[in-house]
Parts: C-alpha cells; sequence; structure tokens
C-alpha cells in the first residue's frame, strides 16, 4: 500500500509503470529523442532554433503524463483529438498550449506568420533580374514533390497522406505544416518533425550529393559577369502585387500562403520599416519558437504510435534526395542551354530550403574557385522555389482534398 | 564549426579552440543584414561612411558609379569584411584585395590584375552594391 501512495505523488512514474509496455518504451524513446534533439541542436548539427524548443517539448510531453479524473491518462499540454465543442471550451480552460494550438496552429496560422517573416526577409530583386534562370531551376528542383506522390501511393499510404508526404521535396518547413494540416488529420505531427528533422541536414548533406553529380572542373566554373539590372523597390512591389494576386486567382487552396509571404515582401517593399520589423523579428521568431515548441508536445508516445512514421522516415530523405538531383539536372539543362556559361550547381538552390541551398551551392563553387561569385543567381532560383512549392502545395491541395 | 589552433608566442605553446560562426551551419532564416539584391539601403551604420575613403567614392548615393578599368568591383551586393591590401600594395593577378559577406557566408574578391592599389573606396563593416567599385589598381 505505501508504494501505491508513492507512485501517486510521482505520477509521471505511476502512468509509465501502468502503460503497457509498447507506450511505455515509446515514451521512454521519445523523452531520449527529444534530449538528444537538444544536444544536436545546440552542438550546430541540427537547426537550433527549431530543434531546442521542439526538443525539450518531446522531452517534457512524454514525462509529465498524469491520470485524469476518469483514469485516463493525459497531459496538461495540449489535447490534439478534442472534437466536440463543449469539450474544447474545457480544454481550453485546462491545457495551457491548447489555446495556441486550436487558434494558431491547427488552422495553419503559425506556418502563415512564419511566411510573413520569411517574405519580409526576401529580396525578390534577386528573382526578377534572372525569372526565366530562376523558374526552370526551381520547377526541376520539384522532381522529388512530384516523384514521391506516386512512391509514397505505392508504399500503402492514402492519396492525402502521399501528397502531405511529397510536400516535403519541396524543403520548406512551414509549407509542408500548412499542407499536412489540411491533407493529413493522423500524420502532420510526424511528417513535418521528419521534414524538419532532414532540412537541418541539407546543409551538411547535399556538397556531397554536388560533388557526385557534377565535376570538380564544372564546379568551379565562373560565371560571366553580366550587367546587374537595378530592380527598384516600385517595380518590386508591382511585381509582388501582381504576382499574389494572380496566384490567389489560381490556387485560392494556398492563397493563405501566398498573401503571407507576399505581404511580408510588400511590407518590405513599401519601406514601411515598423512592420517590416515586427514581421522579421518578433512575429518571425515568436511563431518559429511556437510552431517548435508544439511539433515537440504533439509528439506524444499514445499519438505518435503509428506503423506509417516509419516508411516517413524512408520517403522524406528519398524526397529531398530527389528533389536536389532535379535541381541539380536543371542546373545542366541551363548548362548546355546558355552553351556551358551556366554553373550546374545553381541547381541545387532551386531546393528552397532559404537559405540553406544558396549557401550550400555558392560554398561548393568557392571550394574549387575561392573568388567565384554564384550567390545572386543561387538566391534568385531558392526564392523560386518557395514559390514553385507553394504552387504545388495549392495543385495538390485542390486535387486531392 | 569548431577548430582547434596549436599557437605558440615566444616559445611557448598555446592550444586554441576557435568557433567559426560565419559560415557554420545553414541558418534558418536568410540574413536580414545582407538579403538584398540591389541597389543598397541607404542608411548604413555611421561608422561605416565616416571612413577613411576617397571623397570621389563615399557617396555611392544612386546606384553603383560607373567603374573605370583599374577598378575592382564587388561581385555581389553584401559587407565587407576586411580590405586585405593597403594603398600602395603591389599585388599580382590572383592576389586576395577584399573579403565580403553575404547572406553570412564569406566570398574573397581577388585583383584580377596585376599592379599597385593606388585608391581603397570602402572599409571594413561597410555595405556595398554589385558592382560598387572596392578599390583601384593601376
Amino acid at each position: 500500500m505505501e508504494n501505491v501512495e508513492f507512485l501517486n505523488i510521482f505520477q509521471g512514474l505511476a502512468t509509465l509503470a501502468a502503460s503497457e509496455p509498447k507506450v511505455m518504451a515509446m515514451r521512454i524513446f521519445l523523452i531520449a529523442l527529444g534530449l538528444l534533439l537538444i544536444y544536436l541542436g545546440r552542438k550546430g548539427v541540427l537547426e537550433g532554433l527549431l530543434m531546442i524548443p521542439m526538443g525539450l517539448g518531446m522531452a517534457t510531453v512524454n514525462a509529465g503524463v498524469l491520470f485524469l479524473e476518469d483514469g485516463r491518462q493525459g497531459t496538461l499540454f495540449l489535447d490534439p483529438l478534442v472534437e466536440d465543442t463543449e469539450t474544447l471550451i474545457t480544454t481550453l480552460q485546462i491545457d495551457w498550449l491548447q489555446p495556441v494550438y486550436t487558434f494558431a496552429f491547427s488552422n495553419g496560422l503559425i506556418a502563415c506568420m512564419v511566411f510573413m517573416g520569411i517574405g519580409a526577409l526576401l529580396d525578390v530583386g534577386y528573382v526578377m533580374a534572372r525569372p526565366f534562370q530562376s523558374m526552370v531551376i526551381a520547377l526541376f528542383a520539384e522532381l522529388g514533390t512530384v516523384a514521391i506522390f506516386p512512391l509514397a501511393y505505392a508504399f500503402g499510404l492514402s492519396l492525402a497522406d502521399s501528397a502531405a508526404v511529397a510536400t516535403i521535396g519541396g524543403a520548406d518547413g512551414p509549407m509542408i505544416l500548412f499542407t499536412s494540416l489540411i491533407l493529413s488529420d493522423d500524420l502532420f505531427v510526424p511528417i513535418t518533425v521528419v521534414a524538419y528533422l532532414y532540412l537541418g541536414l541539407t546543409y551538411g548533406g547535399y556538397p556531397y550529393l554536388i560533388k557526385l553529380m557534377v565535376p570538380r572542373h564544372i564546379r568551379g566554373m565562373k560565371m560571366p559577369v553580366e550587367p546587374v539590372r537595378e530592380v527598384s523597390s516600385g517595380e518590386k512591389l508591382l511585381f509582388c502585387v501582381v504576382a499574389c494576386t494572380l496566384l490567389c486567382l489560381l490556387f485560392p487552396v494556398a492563397a493563405p500562403l501566398f498573401l503571407s509571404l507576399f505581404v511580408g515582401v510588400v511590407v518590405r517593399e513599401s519601406g514601411i520599416r515598423h512592420y517590416a520589423d515586427l514581421f522579421s523579428g518578433p512575429l518571425l521568431y515568436g511563431a518559429t519558437f511556437f510552431l517548435g515548441l508544439l511539433l515537440g508536445v504533439l509528439c506524444e508516445a499514445n499519438t505518435i504510435l503509428n506503423p506509417d512514421v516509419l516508411i516517413l522516415l524512408v520517403l522524406g530523405i528519398l524526397a529531398l534526395t530527389i528533389s536536389g538531383i532535379g535541381g541539380i539536372l536543371g542546373g545542366y539543362v541551363l548548362y548546355f542551354a546558355s552553351g556551358k556559361k551556366y554553373n550546374p550547381v545553381i541547381g541545387i538552390a532551386g531546393v528552397s530550403c532559404l537559405p540553406t541551398t544558396a549557401k550550400v551551392a555558392q560554398k561548393c563553387v568557392a571550394e574549387v574557385t575561392p573568388d567565384a561569385v554564384i550567390l545572386p543567381h543561387a538566391l534568385g532560383a531558392s526564392i523560386s522555389g518557395v514559390i514553385t512549392s507553394a504552387i504545388f502545395a495549392g495543385i495538390f491541395i485542390a486535387a486531392i482534398q | 564549426m569548431q577548430r582547434r589552433f596549436k599557437i605558440s608566442v615566444e616559445g611557448h605553446e598555446y592550444d586554441v579552440v576557435v568557433e567559426e560562426i560565419a559560415d557554420e551551419g545553414g541558418g534558418l532564416y536568410p540574413d536580414r543584414e545582407t538579403m538584398r539584391a540591389a541597389p543598397a539601403q541607404p542608411s548604413r551604420p555611421a561608422a561605416a561612411s565616416a571612413a577613411v575613403a576617397p571623397p570621389a567614392a563615399s557617396a555611392p548615393a544612386a546606384g553603383p558609379p560607373a567603374a573605370g578599368p583599374g577598378d575592382v568591383v564587388s561581385p555581389l551586393a553584401g559587407i565587407v569584411l576586411s580590405i586585405d591590401v593597403e594603398v600602395g600594395a603591389l599585388v599580382d593577378e590572383d592576389a586576395k584585395v577584399a573579403t565580403l559577406e553575404a547572406m553570412k557566408t564569406k566570398t574573397m574578391v581577388k585583383a584580377g590584375r596585376a599592379g599597385k592599389v593606388s585608391a581603397i573606396a570602402v572599409s571594413a563593416g561597410q555595405g556595398v552594391e554589385a558592382g560598387q567599385t572596392l578599390l583601384t589598381i593601376s
């Protein structure tokens, strides 16, 4: 009897002891994984901005499980499965993260806020200086998205889940979250977590892909100096307003994404300093923090115990690899089309994942030729990549939902 | 990325661990300071504009000034990390004359021609545009 009372005080241990072995093992595994993510985030192997809140969320949510009134197990964090309004209102008053989840996460608002922040950081002048090249590269770099969709379906995922997984090929975190929230009720948490894990690895991984596909003498190729066309902020503003309106007209399901991204750019180019500072500072990093924390907290042993998660690990890395290959192939297409004047390494930047891939491209080229500069080209491709990923998200949602 | 160096000063050996910040990791988001195609934002920190630049090149108000024959121009928009030569220095074609930073990535600029550095138009910490003259070699 004494023993039981002891466990009643330390309920986290009691729930651990009372759960079935599978859940128990999963909880311990996720606590360990959370701690590992914090470690890797701190070391700079993975992106600390996301991994540190995510890891701590993951570890604590699996540690802090307690007995609820009716004998069920649960946490005081949030309940993603609440359905009827009355329970939701009760939960909102008990679970501390439920308000953020209900009002900002499940509807994609956090993803959109991240997009506003990214928009405020983007200079679309890079795209406008070379619109054609940028878009070609970006389209090729969606190869992973296109290839993984049928592959995931062949692996036995549903059509909607397959599309959600395929968006990993677009390599854009908030976009993947936004799309999978709409398409995949069961798998959006593992899909987004897997995506962010792998996106953090692209900086280390893509250079190998580049070295494998592009021989050294081509890799170090300098691009001919071209006159820098000056794009005024008025032109950029006009471009954004027209592109945003047009894209929303074509893909209303992805309109929140387009509006968020372009409103950020518009604010930047309008010179509204206060908004631009707000977007690219507090809004971006606040949203990123809660995105990471909530993703971690959603990795609760009871909800994440799904055999499909293992398939996602495979499909996710495939999607990013194939997109990288596609991007470099696009680079080669331009290389030959331009009479060997275009450095194919830039192709990798089409895998949006801004700004990582653009920097990877520059780094790989500068390794061979230290004074070769391809960063402006790469940034143009990368920004186009964000836009094409949003277009693909729009197509998927419209076609499947 | 952490690197270990062994540095000896007057016979004493020191183990030094240097953490490289500028080139480390992908960074989740673009760098705010250097994400701009052209032209540069007008208001750079005051320290930069009070640099020792010759008057001819210190006012890049309306776009980059046209580069002359001996001018070494910036290949991209970014921030000057360092100017690696001095006025009067003799350089050969392959000499590194400046280091720029854009999007937290370092880029070096080579002289491009052999000669003597006759003027330096920018200073460390200053923001530059693509095509802006960094220094002149004659």
